[in-house]
């Protein structure tokens, strides 16, 4: 086992008495508690940890946080392997399992680094050329395609179900804070003093942001000290709800924001029934983004090497997790922030070989620097590193005014471009970014929603402004959200006044060779390829960063936009906010599918309807079958029995003798008031003022365009009370429709609806023995006397008082309908079947229902289509000439009207056997060349049981009036099926409709 | 009502288990769910210009009385009376009268419609330290404290499904959804509560 050669003896915040074994590419490490998975690895310096996407260049870790573009890994193994996680933000546990991903059998002898070789010809966009060649659409395009893609790109996910469970939660609060730095904890405290509901966001397992690595004191104590206290000072308020370990990583309309929390992803598994993420949508009257800012990098030749890291890192390092990752080091900046780099890797131990600063001027911290002996080189540049896999050796440094260079050895770079405000949440909401021509960054410029930035992320890095501003920001807040402000008395700070930062985007060449100079890291995109994406008028951000992929890796930029955006504002000769900067989109950071999809995986997908005798049908070995999210019995197969022998033995058991359904599916509204009549008058086609009490009468609702809209039996159960159905498809359509006309259209009729869809089960009993089975049932007389066709009643059935009988039919047999409150629906179900045993009753499904209906030729949803109108389907005798109705003006337009239109006929194959295809065109020579005119299609097709063979319905042109007994033509391209068929009647069993009198 | 042998079955009656699971904390569950079954659920909508008298009607009538506030709930041991729309209420209690007939007597077809939906729920009650979590869970709605309140009842949409919260005290809910959802959604509350470990109690 490796030691960790770059642990230092004491400090940071890493608890030494604890180590954590772990492995990384099958070799096993020690850590300690509170170590990252990179802080680990750099302890047992562990250089290499990844291959580059393209030109697989060896690459180690280049940051401490979310914007780490190479320390990428698979962490864990077998199903709940992860790909493409950052290093920097794994929580070390013992028994961690991560290998690095992008590369051979061996990250160190990976075959595809002879990529690097080749790199002149893998400029950006040469897979775009590759479209254009003279190779194009070849084989061997085809075949070399394969090896690109295989070559490129991250990790791979494991193929197999994640075995953990994701959750979402929503909050709402008056202030939202993101970023608990010491701008965000001040921001929180402030906004919180008055009883407003604040919520915090903080990435990491506890807050603290740069206090946490930094050496500050703050009134008179550690900046950690003060963190802590401000901090459990939050936690005891029941206002304050702090999210540890979670990520903002959308901001959305309406203040909305999208965060991740990492609920046990710093756990081997997760604990009991915990989610492993958990997606938060919060909803703030306020937000604050204290988000912080990303330290950009040196673009020189090489920078890419293992041991060339950003300088803030190498500090976070050494002060946060004890850990040196190197022996001798040379630090370059053009701010003065990296000094405190070079004075913390002094003081423990490392040898800092030289500071070199771009600037000419003299630093804050130079004479700190000087009598601890460093040296600094000022006005001069690194221009190229030297190294290899096992990282970074020498460097190459020139003056910038000409003249001398010299080389100087080293294990280690610090780095330090200065610092870009991390504007991406407050991009997202709307808000445009301006330059700051004075401090040379991005910052917010105008608010789109109700949000502020302050500290780092407002462009404002020292300690004293990222408290003050973050209490002003939290007080407004409060204020704006209607709470009284008191702006917190902010503490005193040790810090000192930095002098100006002076960016330098692009290092010059060395005197010899143009080695590359990565700007985008994670996708290997150089200085070369923005100027080639410049010469070939990809000049636009947006194109360049399209072209070159510049910043769409998955650290989305955060490292690179700038200076590539800076470079680019180079090459064209213009000035950086003249170039642009291109648009943030969420998320800030990769978000999980799982996290997304949340709990609703599996058999939580969606919520499934049942019926109330849903057990009962599961008991009699039903097939269910999806009817929207419904699920309904589609068949009851005997043993052996396939879909089709099934439904053609329950419709012939049921026109046999007597079948029963459950309809409970179709929609059930109750309507109550005096002008109930009135209104069926005005939605229905049809009469209903007439309709005596105790009947029940079909009924055909048009759209306001006069088309078909939904059709069902409604009866009359007392003067002023009504029963609709409608077709399940549009039980809540209908419902919503029915509200919109009596609340917006005719507010003055006096009528309620209700859907009583919930409250009513349906068992539909046809057949010629299904008076016998019924009346067995229920208390009243069901002779054909007492109760004809359409009769409609209260009853009591099985001894349940309350029920309803319908004498109405789908299947064209003597039918009827009952209707029982719910919670006895199984008992009275069983009541039927016991009842009808001796009569053979069958259980049918939505199978041989359909099947019935179509032998009967009813109308249902495959006819009922939007664009059929009521004419078309034969029901054109329903419409009433005498009143008005919705769809009625319309109705009649010509195009909706005569003998042209597509209408309503059944067919039967002129064989006699072969099956139709519902969706099959309908055209009227077999042989005809294309373009074939369609004059019509199948909708629904069936097997009709009494005359033996299939059946089917349809639209075609001029109806039964044009085609009656004539042979059209079948037509299914798709399969190359052309069947003659006869055009016939739409009626298929009991024309006359005797059994329904019966 | 029906003849007393024949008992009413929930739409939960395959599924329902009584006892504690999840991760309990210290042998605690942090929330507990138990149906409320088998309840009489009366719908009252009034004629707009009947409010004043439905409301008198119903409070002589049933022992409750209804409030026109929005999003509110008045209730007592026994009843409820749940704001549902303008001039529309759910009347609700535990079955032990036919609460129909009742309201009908005095509440007249010229006053209100009266419908009941007494077969068309399926009612849990969420109660204990995590019941607004698991709430949380299914709903944006804003489920603090002092935000959804005693006394306040709000439909909305619940795991995907449409749900009538009604909250009872500072920690209980009870949650009407259709009948027809009744499975799925015990399913999805009690995966829901898993984290918090919960007890199934016996039916109230």
């Amino acid at each position: 086992m490796a030691t960790q050669s770059n642990r230092l003896p004491g400090g940071g915040e890493i608890d030494r008495g604890k180590p954590l074994t772990f492995r990384f590419d099958d070799k096993t490490y020690t850590g300690f508690q509170g170590d990252t998975l990179a802080s680990a690895l750099l302890a047992n310096n562990v250089k290499l940890v990844g291959r580059s996407f393209k030109y697989h260049r060896p690459r180690g870790v280049f940051s401490a946080g979310p914007e780490e573009p190479n320390a990428l890994v698979h962490l864990r193994s077998g199903d709940r392997q992860e790909p493409n996680t950052r290093a920097t933000m794994i929580e070390l546990y013992d028994g961690l399992i991560a290998e690095s991903q992008n590369r051979g059998k061996s990250l160190r002898n990976d075959p595809q680094r002879i990529n690097n070789l080749f790199k002149a010809f893998l400029p950006a966009g040469f897979y775009y050329k590759t479209f254009m060649g003279p190779f194009r659409n070849t084989r061997l395009w085809m075949f070399i395609e394969g090896f690109i893609r295989k070559s490129a790109g991250m990790g791979a996910a494991s193929g197999l179900p994640d075995p953990d469970h994701y959750d979402q939660m929503s909050r709402h609060c008056e202030i939202l804070v993101i970023g608990g730095g010491p701008a965000g904890l001040m921001a929180a405290k402030s906004a919180a003093a008055n009883g407003a509901r604040v919520i915090l966001v903080d990435d990491r397992a506890d807050p603290g942001g740069q206090l946490r690595y930094e050496q500050y004191e703050i009134d008179g104590k550690k900046g950690l000290d003060w963190i802590n206290e401000t901090v459990a000072g939050l936690e005891a308020m029941d206002n304050v709800f702090i999210l540890r370990r979670t990520t903002a990583f959308g901001y959305y309309d309406h203040n909305f924001i999208g965060c991740v929390e990492r609920v046990c992803d710093h756990l081997p598994e997760p604990e009991g029934n915990k989610p492993r993420q958990r997606v938060w949508n919060l909803q703030a009257g306020h937000v604050v983004l204290a988000t912080g800012s990303h330290e950009q990098p040196m673009v020189f030749g090489n920078n890419d090497l293992p041991g060339i890291m950003l300088a803030g890192a190498v500090r976070t390092y050494v002060n946060q997790y004890g850990v040196v990752p190197g022996k001798r080091a040379v630090v370059f900046t053009s701010c003065d922030d990296a000094y405190r780099t070079a004075i913390a890797l002094h003081d423990a131990g490392t040898t800092v070989v030289a500071l070199v600063d771009t600037r000419k001027l003299d630093s804050s911290y130079a004479q700190q620097l000087l009598d601890r002996k460093i040296r600094i080189i000022n006005d001069s540049a690194i221009v190229s590193a030297q190294g290899n896999a096992d990282g970074v050796t020498s460097v190459e440094v020139h003056s910038l005014s000409g003249g001398g260079a010299q080389r100087l050895d080293c294990d280690l770079v610090a780095m330090s471009n200065g610092w870009a405000p991390a504007l991406h949440l407050f991009s997202q909401s709307g808000g445009k970014t301006a330059w700051d021509a004075d401090r040379n960054i991005f910052v917010p410029g105008d608010s789109k929603q109700a949000e502020c930035s302050v500290g780092a992320a407002n462009g404002n890095f020292s300690l004293k402004t990222c408290l003050e501003e973050g209490s002003a920001a939290g007080a407004m807040a409060a204020s704006s959200t209607g709470f009284n402000t008191a702006v917190q008395a902010v503490p005193a700070v040790s810090e000192i006044h930095e002098s100006a930062y002076e960016p330098l985007w692009e290092c010059p060449d060395p005197a010899k060779g143009h080695p590359k100079k990565f700007v985008d890291h994670q996708d290997d995109v150089a200085v070369s390829d923005i100027q080639l994406a410049y010469r070939e008028g990809y000049i636009s951000v947006e194109h360049l960063k399209r072209y070159t992929t510049l910043g769409m890796g998955t650290d989305q930029g955060k490292t690179s936009n700038v200076p590539g955006l800076a470079i680019m504002a180079e090459a064209r000769g213009c000035s950086i906010p003249e170039a642009g900067h291109t648009t943030f989109r969420p998320p800030y950071t990769p978000v999980s599918m799982g996290a997304l999809g949340g709990a609703e995986t599996g058999e939580h997908y969606m919520p499934i309807r049942r019926t109330a005798i849903d057990s009962w049908h599961e008991e009699q070995g039903c097939k269910w079958i999806d009817a929207g999210i419904w699920r309904r019995p589609r068949y009851y197969p005997q043993s052996g029995e396939t879909i089709r022998d099934a439904f053609i033995r329950e419709t012939g058991m049921t026109r046999g003798s007597v079948g029963m359904c459950d309809v409970t599916t179709l929609g059930k509204i109750d309507l109550q008031g005096p002008d109930t009549a009135e209104f069926l008058e005005r939605i229905y086609i049809n009469h209903w003022m007439k309709l005596p009490v105790g009947k029940a009468r079909y009924g055909m609702m048009l759209r306001e365009d006069g088309i078909a809209y939904d059709d069902g039996v409604t009866s009359r159960m007392s003067e002023n009370h009504f029963v609709m159905t409608t077709t399940t498809a549009n039980a809540v359509k209908v419902m919503a429709n029915l509200e919109f006309y009596l609340q917006v259209i005719w507010p003055e009729l006096r009528v309620q609806v209700t859907s009583v869809t919930e409250q009513w089960s349906a068992i539909a009993v046809a057949g010629p023995n299904s008076r016998k089975v019924i009346q067995k049932i229920v208390d009243i007389d069901v002779s054909n006397e007492a109760f004809p066709f359409m009769g409609a009643s209260g009853c009591v059935a099985a001894g349940i008082p309350g029920c309803r009988l319908f004498r109405i039919s789908f299947s064209g047999e003597l039918a009827f309908e009952i209707n029982v409150p719910c919670d006895y629906a199984r008992y009275v179900c069983e009541k039927i079947y016991e009842a009808g045993r001796e009569f053979d009753i069958v259980p049918y499904g939505t199978e041989t229902l359909g099947n019935m209906r179509i032998e009967k030729g009813h109308v249902a949803g495959p006819e009922l289509d939007g664009r059929t109108t009521a004419d078309d389907l034969g029901l054109g005798m329903m419409m009433s000439k005498k009143k008005e109705f919705v769809g009625k003006r319309l109705a009649y337009r010509d195009s909706m009207t005569g003998e042209n239109r597509k209408k309503f006929v059944g067919f039967v194959p002129a064989d006699g056997k072969t099956p139709l295809k519902a969706g099959a065109q309908i055209v009227v020579n077999e042989n005809a060349a294309p373009p074939v005119e369609m004059i019509g299609h199948v909708t629904s097709t069936g097997y009709c049981v009494e005359h033996d063979h299939p059946i089917g319905l349809g639209l075609i042109r001029g109806g039964l009036d044009a085609w009656k007994d004539r042979v059209v033509y079948m037509s299914y391209p798709l399969r190359n099926i052309i069947v003659p068929m006869k055009v016939v009647s739409p009626v298929f069993v009991d024309p006359e409709g005797e059994r329904l009198h019966g | 009502m029906a003849d007393p042998a024949v008992k009413r079955r929930s739409a939960l009656f395959e599924i329902y288990r009584t006892g504690e699971f999840g991760d309990l904390v210290k042998g605690k569950a942090g929330v507990s769910i138990c149906e409320r079954h088998a309840l009489s659920i009366i719908q009252v909508a009034a004629w707009k210009d009947q409010t004043d008298a439905v409301i008198a009607t119903i409070e002589v009538a049933a022992g409750i009385k209804p409030s026109a506030e929005p999003c509110s709930a008045i209730s007592s041991e026994d009843i409820s009376a749940i704001w549902l729309g303008p001039a529309r209420w759910l009347i609700v209690e535990k079955e032990t009268r036919d609460l129909h007939a009742v309201i009908g007597a005095d509440v007249t077809a010229d006053m209100a419609a009266i419908t009941d939906q007494s077969h068309s729920r399926c009612v849990l009650r969420l109660s204990g330290p995590q019941s607004r979590n698991v709430l949380r869970k299914g709903t944006t709605l804003d489920m603090d404290p002092g935000h959804f309140a005693p006394g306040d009842a709000r439909t909305t949409s619940l795991f995907h499904m449409n749900a009538l919260i009604h909250c009872l005290d500072e920690e209980t809910f009870d949650i009407y959804v259709a009948r027809s959802f009744g499975q799925s959604f015990y399913e999805v509350i009690i995966h829901a509560a898993a984290e918090y470990g919960y007890q199934v109690a016996d039916r109230i």
